[in-house]
């Protein structure tokens, strides 16, 4: 907890903690790359502080938690008379299980050897990100830090997948850092059209503008292919189209406007 | 037993229904496999038509799985619900985009520029 609040900049809990020595002893290389492991979180921590921390502003005459020695005991509870709009946190339908989500599932098993069909080692690849960022979210009594931290050092002993893990985790950056680093491709990244080529030969554009520098941009390989996907999936928001099959037929300005969109939300283009 | 058809399923069975979709939405998008994510979108939608058809109550019945505890069926839940609870839809999409879990929190953010740029209509 200290290593991750030192990183990011907050302000521990008053929260007790263990007294006595139990399970795997940790060294400060573990601390450090499990620390590490939270740093995307850091903005979200950081806006939460103020409303969980004692000592910032939370006031727990306005967060009332529920009573303890209750089966919801500790969980936040609508004030009084309020519509609930006032607690940090939705009371939680009665027949769905806690907030948190599903675990990320069983840690995922990496060989030393690299598959020899390449589907088959770009499935563990993403599999072992996958659930890298998911054990990171969820709370630690559903996955212990021992385990995350030993899928991680086994990710950075499989040479074939660290490279791949590692970019996953880089921060972002601005359009002209990604752009620039297309000159200097490495494994682990992807050259990405920001607007998808395909498509836009499908409709005419050239293939001076497709292949063009503006258009292209060196992302963690991993996070391409959820960009990728992301754009063949249906969507609600598209009428039931893919984002694809929704820019069939539109302008490069509007192509681009959502290219650029989602490598933001994805992770790779700063806001 | 022959199984019941959406029509003949009370709302509450209409809601299992649609989370059981997600559920295993999630599964095809994590197994890469896009033919099995469409005819799900399609079972998810033939749901929320007879949701819809059943008025605005049933419709929010939906809101009930904001909280479920799989990313994909809490967005999609969002995502289906804007229409008739758009606040409750937004925070519920807020949350899963913070949460940061792969791939859902950056479908989660799309939305949610969508819905502000216009490109997202709700009904």
């Amino acid at each position: 907890m200290h290593a991750i609040a030192n990183r990011q900049g907050l302000t521990l809990p008053n929260l007790a903690v263990a007294t006595e020595q139990s399970g795997t002893n940790w060294n400060d290389r573990d601390v450090q790359l499990f620390a590490k492991l939270h740093d995307d979180n850091g903005a979200q921590a950081r806006s939460l502080e103020k409303i969980f921390n004692p000592g910032s502003a939370w006031d727990p005459a306005k967060h009332p938690r529920r009573p303890a020695g209750q089966s919801d005991g500790g969980e936040f509870q609508p004030r009084d008379g309020g519509d609930g709009g006032a607690s940090p946190i939705q009371p939680v339908a009665d027949h769905w299980p806690r907030n948190d989500p599903d675990g990320p599932g069983d840690p995922p098993k990496i060989p030393d050897k690299e598959p020899e069909s390449g589907r088959a080692a770009n499935a563990i690849r993403k599999a072992v990100v996958r659930w890298l960022v998911r054990a990171a979210a969820v709370a630690t009594d559903v996955i212990a830090p021992e385990v995350v931290l030993a899928v991680q050092a086994a990710a950075e002993a499989a040479t074939w997948v660290w490279p791949y893990t590692r970019s996953y985790f880089d921060k972002p950056k601005t359009l002209e850092e990604l752009q620039a680093a297309v000159q200097n491709p490495r494994e682990g990244y992807e050259v990405h059209h920001i607007v998808e080529q395909t498509p836009a030969k499908n409709d005419g554009f050239p293939l001076s503008q497709i292949d063009g520098d503006s258009n292209l941009a060196l992302v963690p390989t991993l996070k391409h292919w959820e960009l990728t996907g992301w754009f063949m999936r249906p969507n609600k928001e598209y009428g039931g189209m893919s984002p694809r099959e929704y820019l069939k037929g539109k302008d490069w300005e509007t192509r681009k406007r959502v290219g650029l969109d989602g490598m933001r939300e994805i992770g790779v283009l700063k806001p | 037993m022959k199984p019941k058809s959406l029509a003949e399923m009370t709302v509450d069975e209409l809601v299992e229904r649609f989370a059981e979709i997600g559920v295993a939405q999630y599964k095809a998008i994590d197994d890469d496999n896009n033919a099995k994510f469409r005819k799900l979108y399609k079972q998810m939608d033939e749901v929320d038509h007879e949701l819809r058809s059943r008025g605005r109550d049933a419709r929010l019945a939906l809101t009930r799985l904001y909280t479920y505890p799989n990313m994909q069926v809490r967005l999609a839940a969002a995502k289906w619900t804007v229409g008739v609870a758009p606040e409750a839809a937004r925070r519920a999409l807020e949350a899963i985009r913070d949460f940061k879990w792969p791939p859902q929190a950056m479908d989660a953010g799309m939305t949610i520029r969508n819905l502000d740029n216009g490109t997202f209509v709700p009904d």
